[in-house]
């Protein structure tokens, strides 16, 4: 115990000294004011930033500049084509994405969660059920087929749980993957093996592999926001799993899933760099048309290819067009932007 | 019902449709497998006939990347990437720390509600705009104070910049969440024995958010190794075995987008060789995010 | 225990005995005697309104707490014992939107002049926290931050001397280098009690200090508060009656008012010594408060 402690001075001195007052601390002050400092630069930047694209774009942005074509005068060009382009790409690219990517984060947050000793109790009920007809004396096309389902749900609960797990880290890394790389997929794989053209079709279906793990970590989150609750409630009414799922929590999820799917989107229709290496920098003067059903046959025309197409030019009337067409596309941004604002804040729940 | 008086529970029903929902459900989770998948059998099957007619160690080790005379050595264009990478998390580290700083420990709650969102329309900008804004404002900029030959356009530095700006915020938010993430309790330990602001945030709160912020940054650097469009437009198109940021220089992507502007034949070298530097990009970006990854399992145990 | 802590309150001492531990329990006839010194008052609060945005949470707070002594503050929960507390080393500045009215004073100074720099006045009114709250680091380390901040030099020696004073120094002697949070719940609060003494504090707030404790641990620290008070004065936040009563010198209770006119807030219902406020209660409330729990 304390009794052998060196002595040293703790514990209060006889006398009281006074508070000491207020003084300047300046490496406080100064680390303050570097952490306020990075703040207003990077805020400073994006000022900045949109100062120079008004700045240069405004003086040719006007309602022709939407309705016209691409043109190769600087005078007459327009960024219609461009919009052209980016609508069709992004119904292609919504048309795939949204039903294999909710139905994955469906799978993943809801069915693939099974431990080893759930899918092996799956397992040995179909066994016993197995044995009950084979105890019965069934014999044929049915008992093969049982026979099979046993070896392939203990196999499952053998598999399954790392599969599962590997099919998550998958997605996360596929999240980090370099755009430009699934240009490259897109090219082989559409372009090279499959013979597609360089089309508009080629460059939708990259954009939907792109946005793919996008939109299954978002609505994953959807997902688990809802409270599981409510999902055994309706199995307490005699619902099964799936009804109960498909019924009440997905219904309830799919504001989240929605919103998270539209900024999964914003991020696509700002893409150039995957369809660039999949249908080149389209030019020529015709307007692409907006059948999704010729996707194949029209060239890819995007608002960031018709942006980068400008911008590489060493002209500053073209630097200039680039400026406007920046300007559409942040107005199509920020409008997509506040329509999941405004989705979210109208459904979003406390549960 | 039955029959004979006694209910009985029904027997356990077949639902093969359920069944095939299921399998449909778990056959979609399969296609992020299959793209993974896809992306390295493709990059492999591409790109590997280039290393046919080009020497593995030729190319990782040669210092010239000429295509048009099938010299391909692509140590510049690695090297442009790193450097460029190098230049922007000089840039956001900074400004991604001090912002993170400034918005966990100074900000007012609102101040911070306003200040996150406008951060992260930064993030969310196409990286066309950023390439945009180089070649419209910071190149000027910099010739302006003579760091650039007044009628040099292309340059890593103004790439470097601008990819730095468009990671700041990823730093920052990601970083942000780290230091928020530090226990209430264990900052007011701190106050409570005398320390003031700065030794809280920089020797408890930073100490102890370290691994996330490192998988911010870690994951920042990667996200600038794989930058095209603002690298392409700001860097030029010149691959360029050089130390000096302010020279111009070609990035893997870049020089992958400037084949695929023109006509690349498929089994021409030149499209067999963004395969090639594909590959390499694709390993990079991968050891980075795996780096991230294991920051981000350490930031997870840290309380437990 | 016995059924009426007012009529003999215990004292227990733990006896650290080499490898097991023995616990010596010795009834006393009254509170802890108080140590010699001086009495003099430390913090004079006059008339304290405090709020958290709008909502009022303490009203019109008169006391006074005296050096070299133990005081325990009581009360229902919610009642604004930790606020009290918080108030009393500025540790309530730090959240964003709290107002203090009225005064409080430290050894006749106004703690919350525009002028006193509340940095120094954490340091020398140290604290000690609910649940443990050790640094990430080794157990050295835990000390050490303290001192440096307050550029006071962490020698070997003073590290030991304040494992010793926290009566920490036996377990922990081979393995300061060793992660706090590799240690005990009860060893982890030894810690932040040695990590508040090893920066020489004047006052030390213990915001129930015990509760994620078990009993033995308890009691370590009850002894250690015995043994402390002598050198520091000592204000301790509990829901522990016996405790209240084995430990304090004095002990101010407070109980939540307000409700009739729509609000909810803290008043201080009765303070004075320990043992009248256990065996004599003036105020009613006080009253129910101790009989509900011993009754
Ligand atoms: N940070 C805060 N912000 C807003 N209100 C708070 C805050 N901390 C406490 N309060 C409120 O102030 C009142 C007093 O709280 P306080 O924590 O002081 O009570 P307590 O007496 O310590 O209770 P307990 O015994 O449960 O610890 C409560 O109504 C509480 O809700
Ligand atoms: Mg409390």
């Amino acid at each position: 115990m304390a009794t052998d402690a060196p002595s040293l001075p703790l514990g209060d001195a006889a006398e009281v000294r006074p508070l000491r007052k207020k003084r300047p601390r300046p490496a406080d002050a100064a680390f303050h004011a570097a952490a306020l400092g990075a703040v207003t630069i990077t805020m400073g930047a994006l000022v900045w930033l949109l100062g120079a694209i008004l700045a240069s774009g405004l003086g040719s942005l006007d309602w022709a500049f939407i309705t016209d074509p691409v043109s190769t005068s600087a005078e007459r060009a327009g960024f219609n084509s461009a919009l052209r382009g980016s609508l069709v790409l992004m119904l292609i690219t919504i048309t795939v994405a949204i039903p294999i990517g909710f139905a994955a984060a469906t799978y993943l947050e809801k069915f693939a969660a099974l431990s080893r000793s759930q899918l092996e109790g799956n397992a040995y009920a179909r066994q016993r059920r197995l044995h009950e007809m084979e105890a019965a004396g069934a014999t044929g096309f049915g008992v093969t087929l049982k026979r099979l389902e046993v070896r392939a749900s203990f196999l499952w609960a053998r598999i399954g749980p790392p599969v599962n797990r590997a099919v998550e880290v998958n997605i996360s890394n596929l999240a980090a993957v370099p755009s430009i790389i699934y240009g490259l997929l897109g090219l082989a794989l559409f372009v090279s093996f499959v013979g597609l053209q360089k089309s508009l079709l080629s460059g939708g279906l990259t954009l939907a592999i792109l946005v793919l793990p996008i939109i299954i970590i978002a609505s994953r989150e959807a997902i688990r926001a809802v409270p599981v609750s409510i999902e055994q409630g309706a199995m307490a009414l005699g619902a099964t799993r799936w009804q109960a799922v498909s019924r009440q929590t997905i219904p309830a999820a799919i504001p989240g899933m929605l919103t998270g799917t539209i900024l999964a989107m914003s991020r696509a229709i700002g893409e150039a760099a995957p369809l660039i290496v999949v249908g080149g920098v389209a030019f020529g003067t015709q307007t692409p048309s907006i059948n999704p059903t010729e996707a194949n046959d029209t060239p890819l025309f995007a608002m960031p290819l018709q942006i980068f197409d400008w911008a590489d030019r060493p002209q500053q009337d073209f630097l200039d067009l680039a400026a406007s067409g920046i300007i559409v596309l942040l107005v199509v941004l920020v409008l997509m932007n506040a329509v999941a604002i405004f989705l979210r804040n109208k459904f979003s729940r406390r549960w | 019902m039955d029959t004979d008086g006694a209910p009985r529970l029904a027997r356990r029903r077949r639902r093969p449709l359920e069944q095939a929902t299921l399998l449909l459900l778990g056959a979609a989770a399969l296609v992020s497998v299959l793209v993974t998948a896809g992306i390295v059998i493709t990059l492999i099957t591409e790109g590997a006939p280039f290393f046919a007619d080009v020497n593995v160690m030729d190319f990782l080790t040669g210092s010239v990347w000429e295509p048009v005379n099938d010299t391909y050595g692509v140590l510049p264009l690695l090297s442009a990437s790193l450097m460029i990478a190098g230049i922007a998390a000089l840039v956001a580290v900074p400004l991604g720390l001090g912002s993170a700083i400034y918005l966990s420990e100074y900000a007012a709650e609102p101040v911070r509600r306003t200040i996150k969102p406008i951060l992260e329309l930064l993030a969310g900008m196409p990286t066309i705009v950023l390439g945009f804004f180089a070649l419209d404002s910071i190149t000027p900029a910099l010739q302006s104070i003579g760091l650039i030959d007044e009628n040099q356009i292309f340059s890593a530095l103004s790439a470097g910049i601008v990819v730095g700006l468009l990671i700041t915020p990823l730093i920052s938010s990601l970083s942000e969440d780290a230091m928020r993430a530090v226990p209430r309790a264990m900052r007011e330990g701190a106050y409570g024995v005398g320390a003031t602001k700065r030794v809280v945030a920089g020797r408890i709160v930073l100490p102890a958010a370290l691994s996330g912020v490192m998988a911010a940054i870690v994951l920042g650097v990667s996200r600038a190794v794989g930058e095209t469009m603002a690298v392409t437009l700001a860097a030029g198109t010149q691959a360029n075995l050089s130390a000096n940021p302010t020279d111009p220089m070609q990035t893997i992507t870049a020089y992958i987008v400037a084949i695929s502007k023109g006509e690349a034949v498929r089994g021409s070298t030149q499209y067999q060789s963004i395969f090639a530097v594909g590959i390499l990009l694709f390993v990079v970006t991968l050891i980075i995010n795996l780096v991230a990854v294991r920051f981000v399992r350490r930031f997870r145990t840290v309380y437990h | 225990m016995p059924d009426s802590m007012s009529d003999s309150p215990t004292t227990t001492t733990q006896v650290a005995a080499g490898t097991g531990d023995e616990l010596v329990t010795t009834p006393t006839a009254s509170a802890p005697k108080r140590p010699g010194g001086s009495h003099g008052v430390v913090f004079r609060a006059t008339d304290l309104d405090f709020y958290y945005g709008k909502a009022r949470a303490l009203k019109d707070v008169n006391v006074e707490i005296h050096r070299h002594e133990i005081t325990a503050l009581i009360g229902p929960s919610g009642c604004g014992k930790s606020t009290f507390l918080r108030c009393l080393n500025r540790m309530n500045d730090l959240i964003p939107g709290t107002r203090v009215d009225g005064r409080i004073e430290f050894h006749d100074q106004d703690l919350y002049a525009s002028d006193i720099d509340s940095v120094d006045v954490r340091r020398r009114i140290g604290m000690v926290f609910q649940k443990p709250n050790p640094f990430p680091k080794s157990i050295k380390e835990n000390l050490n931050f303290g001192m440096k901040v307050n550029g006071i030099k962490p020698t070997a020696e003073r590290i030991e001397a304040v494992l010793r004073k926290a009566s920490l120094w036996d377990e922990v002697k081979d393995k300061l280098d060793q992660d706090a949070f590799a240690l005990s719940g009860g060893q982890q609060q030894r810690l932040c009690i040695a990590r508040a003494i090893a920066v020489e504090p004047e006052v030390i707030l213990m915001d129930e200090p015990c509760s994620a404790l078990d009993p033995i641990s308890t009691l370590a620290i009850e002894d250690l508060m015995n043994e402390l008070v002598t050198q520091y004065t000592i204000v301790i936040v509990t829901h522990n009656m016996q405790q209240a009563a084995r430990v304090s010198h004095r002990t101010a209770f407070f109980t939540v008012a307000g409700m009739d006119q729509g609000e909810r807030y803290g008043v201080l219902a009765e303070h004075g010594d320990t043992e009248k406020i256990f065996t004599a209660p003036a105020d009613k409330r006080t009253q129910d408060y101790i009989t509900g729990r011993f009754g």
